[in-house]
């Protein structure tokens, strides 16, 4: 009897599904294989619908972030850098489209003034000074200057409060430079001016950022904060030139000691020897 | 990947005609319904698959089927407990008589099924997981979790008790 229920259990593996079970089950497993087919399908096509439907916008914003990205790496370069002409030729121009009024567009120069002035000092520091390049940076800083004061010309002078710290300012400094004096302002006249002492354009440039602020602490945006801007960048482009100045005349005083050396040498090894002889 | 795809599904369908009346008759034994264990059985291959869809890696197939099964029938027992007997033919549920059963299967099978039912769960499972699934100790061992060892001795001890209530 023991082996009895072993072996009506055992007998129970004769019992099976009939075939219409099996194709029955076997139906629904397929239809649920083919859903999984064709999910997976429309998962994977989704995307590529998503751009097909919306092509137009697709491209756009690929080609917004493609020219972000690379307007973004132009910002950082420097003259002779491949895209230099990109941040020059492109982006500034975009940024000047924003500024409309006199005003604005006379912070613009300035700052166009400062980025070029930033990309001599660049150069000056570099291993390769190349002063053709400099040079031509400054004749753009003297132009950015230039067309700054015209705009500051046109530009009307609505706040009383800051003509008034202005003119308090100008009268503690004593005589203060028209525009039209910093308007020619200029790598010859630098030269020219070079007795001026690097301590006094580092004063100069103390005192016009001292107004800046000033300016800027009461909102001022008119024409005495252009002046002021224009008097710094002018103080500032005085000073590289002069420093600039400085540090090629170190060079040549080094290079003709270093002559003199090579000389002395020189005739120190001929006198040997002709005593040798 | 498609490929990939179509070869999981050829798989899967060959395993489904080697193992499908096996799974089925562990159903079967375990609930003693028919209609139900076709349904357990379809059930039970449709997880397995979504299963594998969703990037589950199966190393016994064997073992997994009955290892889902298995759990599909505990499911099926919370639920039918939790339902009432009631509610369940004012929703239309027909359970298949005693006789029905019989006919189906024959007498004999039918009082083992008797016996099967008297038992507590886990010994039914491990009498049809050896004896009418054929599964050896160490595929057991396998899918239930166990050493082969606790398997040997529960078989033991469930068949002791089966033979007690067992009256050919």
């Amino acid at each position: 009897m023991n082996n009895d229920f072993e072996h009506i259990l055992e007998m129970g593996s004769e019992v099976h599904l009939s075939s219409g079970e099996k194709n029955q089950i076997k139906s629904a497993l397929v239809v649920r294989m083919q859903e999984g087919r064709l999910q997976k399908l429309s998962n994977d096509m989704s995307w590529f619908v998503f751009f097909r439907r919306h092509a137009i916008a697709s491209t756009f914003i690929a080609v917004l972030f493609l020219t972000g990205s690379t307007s973004a790496l132009a910002e950082k370069t420097a003259p002779g850098d491949l895209l230099y002409s990109l941040k020059t030729g492109v982006n500034e121009q975009v940024l000047g489209l924003f500024a409309t009024s006199p005003s604005a567009r006379a912070l613009f120069e300035i700052s166009l003034a400062q980025r070029r002035l930033s990309e001599a000092e660049h150069i000056a520091l570099s291993n390769n000074p190349q002063p053709e390049v400099r040079d031509q940076l400054i004749a753009q800083v003297d132009e950015h200057i230039r067309k700054a004061g015209e705009q500051e010309q046109a530009t009307e002078d609505s706040e009383q409060t800051d003509t008034s710290v202005v003119k308090q300012n100008r009268e503690n400094d004593g005589p203060q430079p028209t525009f039209a004096a910093l308007k020619t302002f200029s790598l010859s006249e630098a030269t020219s001016t070079a007795s001026t002492s690097i301590d006094n354009v580092i004063e100069k440039i103390h005192k016009a950022n001292a107004r800046i602020s000033e300016l800027k602490s009461k909102n001022g945006t008119g024409r005495n904060r252009i002046q002021a801007e224009i008097e710094l960048i002018g103080a500032r482009k005085e000073l590289f030139q002069k420093k600039d100045q400085e540090n090629q005349k170190t060079a040549e005083d080094l290079s003709h000691v270093v002559n003199d050396q090579i000389e002395k040498v020189n005739d120190i090894e001929r006198e040997e020897t002709d005593f040798e002889d | 990947m498609q490929k990939n795809l179509k070869q999981h599904e050829d798989a899967f369908l060959e395993a489904f005609e080697e193992l499908s009346d096996g799974i089925f008759r562990h159903c079967l034994f375990r609930v003693s319904n028919r209609e139900v264990s076709r349904d357990l059985t379809q059930e039970t291959f449709l997880k397995v698959w979504q299963y594998i869809v969703s990037g589950g890696e199966i190393l016994n197939m064997k073992a997994f089927l009955y290892k889902t099964a298995s759990n599909l029938v505990i499911d099926y027992y919370r639920k039918k407990k939790s339902d009432s007997l009631d509610v369940l033919q004012d929703d239309g549920f027909d359970p298949i008589g005693e006789s029905d059963v019989e006919i189906m299967h024959g007498a004999e099978v039918s009082q083992a099924l008797k016996t099967l039912e008297k038992l507590s769960g886990d010994d039914r499972e491990i009498l049809v997981f050896r004896f009418v699934d054929g599964l050896s100790l160490s595929e057991i061992a396998e899918t239930l979790g166990e050493t082969e060892n606790v398997i040997s001795v529960r078989i033991h001890r469930a068949l002791q008790k089966a033979k007690n209530i067992f009256k050919p």
